[in-house]
């Protein structure tokens, strides 16, 4: 390699990709090796200087009692979970009771309709039937006589 | 040329899953990465902590899912870039802009430099240093920053990156390297 890194060559060899070249030429070369060492650390002390300025703004976040307070946010949404349950349960259940008892009505109106059309369509009342039929027999007799 | 990725500045814990059944620990050993990532990324600590309670109760819902595939540090900032991106696209971001215009507050660096530095006028000149490299990463596009952060805040490594950010580590490089271009850039322009 001749004469210097390239500013793109220091940019690569920064963001941590680095050619075995640009290796040899910083093991030899004082100046480049001086350059890339003065803004690795400036880039480290940028990394510093964010980490304590994070660490000051942030005295109160404890992380033992982060853990805890999870949890109770973990149960407190499950609890939510389970009173939304509940609540819907409480109003899905009396309609779907009153839909239910609607339904056991219908079915029992149509048994009763049915045994009413049964009962309707009958020319005789259930009990008086056999004399229906004895006086359908009378008939054909009488019939049968009179054409003798 | 051969070109080779730089070492993983972390090295990255081999884990089960089991490693999620103590969740109390889990929270200890990286609640503060990830609360600082999210600062660091927001700048307000509000909408900051309350991403970082959301990302453990995302974690800690999910744990019974976790298969240990990537780190347990992987996984957590992974959810927290997910909550970044949503939160990003929610437009409460402004502390980022705004730094772009006006001027930051550094004097949390006093604690940080005064080991390093020894003359006021050494440390006043890595201090205006540090406060280019914060503008030229306040406009940086949203995944410039996230991958530039991880890296040099986080020292997560090319292929941690790629897992919590989701994208290719061809493409993490591209960002990176881009990020590295601009920040030189701004801070060559400073006086």
């Amino acid at each position: 390699m001749s004469g210097h890194l390239s500013p793109v060559e220091i940019s690569e060899w920064l963001a941590g990709m680095r050619g075995t070249d640009a290796e040899r030429h910083l093991a030899d070369c004082a100046d480049c090796g001086a350059q890339v060492e003065r803004e690795s650390e400036l880039l480290a002390r940028f990394g510093a200087a964010t980490r304590a300025w994070c660490a000051a703004e942030t005295p109160a976040a404890k992380p033992e009692l982060l853990a805890p307070m999870l949890r109770r946010r973990h149960r407190v949404a499950a609890l939510r979970v389970v009173l939304a349950t509940a609540a819907a349960l409480m109003v899905a259940a009396p309609v779907y009771y009153q839909q239910q008892r609607a339904l056991v009505t219908a079915r029992q109106d149509e048994v009763l309709l049915e045994q009413v059309q049964t009962e309707v369509s009958r020319s005789a009342p259930e009990p008086m039937q056999p004399l229906e039929k004895l006086v359908a027999w009378n008939a054909a007799a009488a019939v049968s006589g009179s054409s003798q | 040329m051969e070109t080779t990725l730089a070492a993983e500045p972390v090295p990255v814990t081999s884990i089960d899953a089991g490693a999620l059944a103590d969740f109390d620990a889990v929270v200890r050993d990286h609640q503060p990465a990830v609360s600082r990532f999210l600062l660091a990324s927001l700048r307000e600590r509000e909408p900051a902590e309350n991403l970082t309670q959301e990302c453990f109760l995302r974690a800690y819902r999910a744990r019974q899912s976790f298969r240990g595939d990537a780190s347990v540090r992987t996984w957590l900032m992974r959810i927290a870039v997910n909550l970044l991106n949503d939160h990003r696209k929610s437009a409460r971001l402004r502390f980022w802009r705004q730094v772009a215009q006006t001027s930051l507050d550094t004097s949390f660096t006093g604690d940080w430099l005064a080991d390093r530095r020894t003359s006021p006028e050494a440390e006043a000149v890595a201090r205006q240093q540090v406060e280019a490299v914060w503008r030229a990463a306040a406009e940086l596009s949203e995944r410039q920053r996230t991958v530039f952060l991880l890296r040099f805040v986080e020292e997560m490594g090319i292929g941690e990156i790629a897992a919590a950010t989701g994208i290719q580590e061809g493409t993490v490089k591209a960002h990176l390297f881009r990020a590295v271009e601009a920040v030189r850039r701004k801070v060559r322009e400073t006086p």
